[in-house]
């Protein structure tokens, strides 16, 4: 179904493009939030719903800053055609072999006497959107399982320790603006 | 009952869980309801300065609806955080205090090097984070504390503070 509202620029409409399913080295991710809320990130960040635009290619530019102000969802956020709302800029500073960007995490417990080990990841995807076509998501796996609204508390809702982990890795990408898996200053975990 | 009348013109404003932000910004009726907390908040009006570690534990367990594990972690905090305020530098001693999306307490400062958090999970478990800046050339850190039972919680606050 094509796009119908009517101050989303022609250029960000989907029109029948595919995903670009790869990401390019010093492209830019745009992710609205509050001014305010970037001093501290993790105060506000869930795992579930977590947007961006893409930049695009180096050589066919899909987006600018201010589109991730465009508001593509009237009834979820009221009639103006953009939010008020910062914008930070996150440049992907390093990527898998094949382009792409995920980061695991497992953490093995003790739990009855036997190991009890969990993964949780953070799987960056070009998921377009018919009035949004540079619309990305961080997806977040628990045991290989995606996150919603719905199953989020059950899943890493019950384990403190890689939801604070996870959440973390998004607060540092915030704070560097930089979209990196390993972090130059990286300090082992105690 | 006479009212409260407090002057902020020239209190310094931070934020977060400044009470005196809390009773300048709102309505006269939220105001009121601010100040029946406050008067029942031990120490919080009869404190030499508004921004005194024990205050912002006080107001915190009475306006962020800790869960009692988290109120138990606060207290403890609070107990640790006042020790240090005798021996350290008052103009670093400067933190906040709030509530994050998934119910956490998190007690958090901004230094010239990044952002410091002590986590309160609604499970009384703990984690702490310091995020460098990009061009701080210092170590992110994450620690997680499952039991805190035999916790040193004066240990973590003098690294809070040192980051």
């Amino acid at each position: 179904m094509p796009c119908h509202l009517p101050y989303i620029p022609q250029r960000l409409h989907c029109n029948g493009r595919p995903d670009i399913n790869q990401f390019y080295l010093h492209e830019y991710l745009f992710r609205r939030c509050l001014e305010k809320d970037k001093e501290n990130p993790f105060l506000t960040i869930s795992l579930v719903d977590v947007s961006v635009n893409r930049s695009g290619p180096p050589d066919n530019i899909l987006s600018v800053p201010g589109d991730v102000l465009f508001n593509t969802s009237p009834g979820k956020y009221g009639d103006t055609e953009r939010l008020n709302m910062a914008v930070t800029p996150l440049q992907i500073t390093e990527l898998t072999e094949n382009n792409n960007y995920i980061k695991r995490q497992t953490i093995v417990k003790e739990l009855k006497n036997q190991p009890n080990e969990h993964t949780c990841s953070i799987n960056l995807r070009h998921k377009k959107e018919e009035c949004m076509y540079p619309h990305c998501a961080f997806e977040i796996y628990y045991d290989d399982i995606e996150l919603t609204f719905e199953n989020h508390d059950d899943l890493i809702g019950r384990n403190k320790h890689l939801r604070t982990w996870c959440k973390n890795e998004l607060a540092k990408m915030i704070i560097k603006e930089e979209v990196r898996i390993t972090w130059s200053f990286d300090e082992p975990e105690s | 009952m006479s009212e409260i009348i407090i002057d902020t013109n020239n209190i310094k404003q931070d934020k977060g869980l400044n009470k005196y932000n809390l009773l300048q910004s709102q309505s006269d009726d939220i105001r009121h309801q601010y100040n029946e907390v406050f008067e029942l908040v031990q120490g919080s009006l009869t404190t030499v300065t508004d921004n005194d570690a024990q205050s912002k534990f006080n107001v915190a367990i009475s306006i962020l609806e800790p869960t009692a594990h988290q109120t138990e972690t606060l207290i403890r905090f609070r107990d640790s955080f006042k020790n240090i305020e005798a021996q350290i530098d008052p103009e670093r001693l400067r933190f906040e205090v709030d509530k994050a999306a998934d119910n956490e307490i998190c007690i958090y400062r901004k230094s010239i090097n990044g952002v410091t958090n002590i986590i309160i999970n609604d499970d009384g478990s703990i984690a702490f984070s310091f995020i460098a800046y990009k061009d701080a050339n210092k170590n992110d850190v994450f620690d997680f504390y499952d039991n805190c039972d035999q916790f040193d919680y004066e240990s973590l606050v003098f690294k809070f503070f040192s980051l």
